[in-house]
């Protein structure tokens, strides 16, 4: 096999093991201390992305250079067969990865081809919200890179001028924040985390953190708005369930949705946002990792000369 | 703030309905009417068109469920089954619950304001609404 055939073979197959390590990582501290509510989304979202963002980091940073230093120029060597596997995992968990993404943009837009029609809004300066005449009770943002704001026709009716002016400032702060982008990385996240029910659980956490941070976002500390979100919020709560109840596809694992926690949230007074620690501390040892692992590459290498030859 | 209509709004019907665009052309010249009408008054808005693409495009409508027909001598004379609104407003309803109820909550990018309540939350959901009533008196009261 030659040499370049054999380092594309050794950078999937490190990423695959790296991405494992992580991933079992992951799902530990998740068991044992994930599962708390104070948790940010930008921490969760951290967290989901670890074990593909730590593997390519340490593959391009670590094995990438350290086979590149002490691999034998010219030298021909054949893969065994725990290195074909896998790269083979690897290779497959970045598929299913691009296709859970493909799958769910094309849904987002398909949605927003529906939504199309109807009347524009103007929810705040330059900003236009789609107005559908739909019988759904629907306040959204739909799409991940322009994303796009719709609420029916049904919400407005329910809603004094104040709350509807509330509900959409909620949903300007999904957009502000880019919360759509960051949904789209977490469900095409390429890793052996998205096979198993973690995943949907992080991701589920991930969402009510995003829903909590919009709406202190969106009310701020003015009391007014704080009302005025928590009471729109309980009206659209009302017409989901006299529209059709649960609709436990669209359900989250998580109280269905925390409206009750929501709503208590923005009748408290507001609290001062506690800050992001693990993206910090990462943001750190990334920057610090080239420069660690200089010492290291022999080790590395003589590490990837086995898995190269394990098997074989 | 105030909501302003849709340009080229019947592009959006055509797509959503499924519509050729004669379709939707016969479509909104029946709504634009007061009454049923004929292919050969149509035909009389429409002189380019022949008279029997209108009838066979108008029985293509009848056929599909929007519109009603009545006799009117030897010809029918058509008439929308609902007003451009409500037909808006079905397709919409009907495509949204078609996609959401497709797409699991893992297979969008989606934020929505609230995706489900449970039936057990509307006890929930009225003792919200008297902790919103309750603070709503209290700032209304701290204004005075």
């Amino acid at each position: 096999m030659s040499a370049a055939a054999l380092l594309g073979l050794v950078l999937l197959a490190t990423f695959a093991l790296l991405s494992l390590v992580l991933s079992a990582i992951t799902a530990l501290w998740w068991r044992t201390a994930g599962h708390n509510r104070a948790v940010r989304s930008v921490d969760l979202l951290t967290l989901r992305l670890l074990p593909a963002a730590g593997a390519l980091l340490l593959v391009l940073a670590v094995v990438l250079p350290a086979f590149m230093r002490y691999e034998p120029q010219g030298e021909r060597e054949a893969a065994g067969p725990l290195l074909w596997a896998l790269a083979l995992f690897a290779t497959a968990g970045l598929a299913h990865g691009i296709w859970r993404g493909a799958r769910a943009c094309s849904a987002a837009r398909a949605l927003l081809a529906r939504c199309r029609a109807g009347t524009a809004y103007e929810a705040s300066a330059g900003r236009w919200v789609q107005l559908l005449a739909a019988r759904e009770p629907l306040v959204a943002v739909i799409g991940a890179w322009r994303p796009r704001i719709v609420a029916s026709e049904s919400v407005r009716a329910a809603c004094s001028a104040e709350e509807f002016r509330a509900v959409l400032a909620h949903e300007l702060a999904h957009c502000a924040t880019r919360d759509n982008l960051k949904l789209l990385l977490l469900l095409s996240a390429p890793d052996a985390l998205a096979w198993t029910p973690l995943a949907t659980s992080v991701t589920a956490h991930w969402r009510a953190a995003a829903e909590r941070e919009a709406d202190q976002r969106a009310a701020g500390s003015d009391p007014g708005r704080r009302l005025a979100l928590a009471a729109g919020l309980l009206k659209v709560a009302r017409l989901v369930q006299d529209h059709g109840g649960p609709r436990p596809e669209l359900g989250m694992p998580v109280a269905s949705d925390d409206v009750a926690g929501r709503v208590r949230g923005l009748l408290a007074p507001p609290r001062q946002p506690r800050h992001a620690r693990v993206p910090l501390a990462l943001a750190l040892g990334t920057l610090l990792l080239p420069l660690l692992a200089l010492p290291c590459y022999p080790l590395v290498h003589e590490l990837i000369e086995r898995l190269v030859g394990l098997g074989r | 703030m105030a909501p302003r209509p849709a340009s080229a709004a019947s592009g959006p019907l055509r797509s959503r309905a499924g519509l050729g665009p004669l379709e939707t052309r016969l479509l909104e010249l029946l709504w634009e009417r007061a009454g049923p009408a004929t292919a050969g008054d149509l035909q009389r808005e429409c002189p380019a068109l022949a008279y029997t693409t209108i009838m066979t495009t108008l029985d293509r409508l009848y056929r599909k469920r929007l519109l009603l027909r009545e006799r009117s001598g030897r010809a029918f004379a058509y008439r929308p089954r609902c007003t451009r609104d409500e037909l808006v407003s079905e397709l919409v309803s009907g495509h949204l619950t078609q996609l959401l109820g497709a797409s699991s909550e893992s297979a969008v990018v989606l934020s929505t304001l609230v995706r489900a309540v449970r039936d057990t939350d509307a006890a929930l959901l009225d003792e919200l609404d008297e902790l919103v009533r309750a603070e709503r008196s209290r700032l209304a009261e701290r204004r005075k």
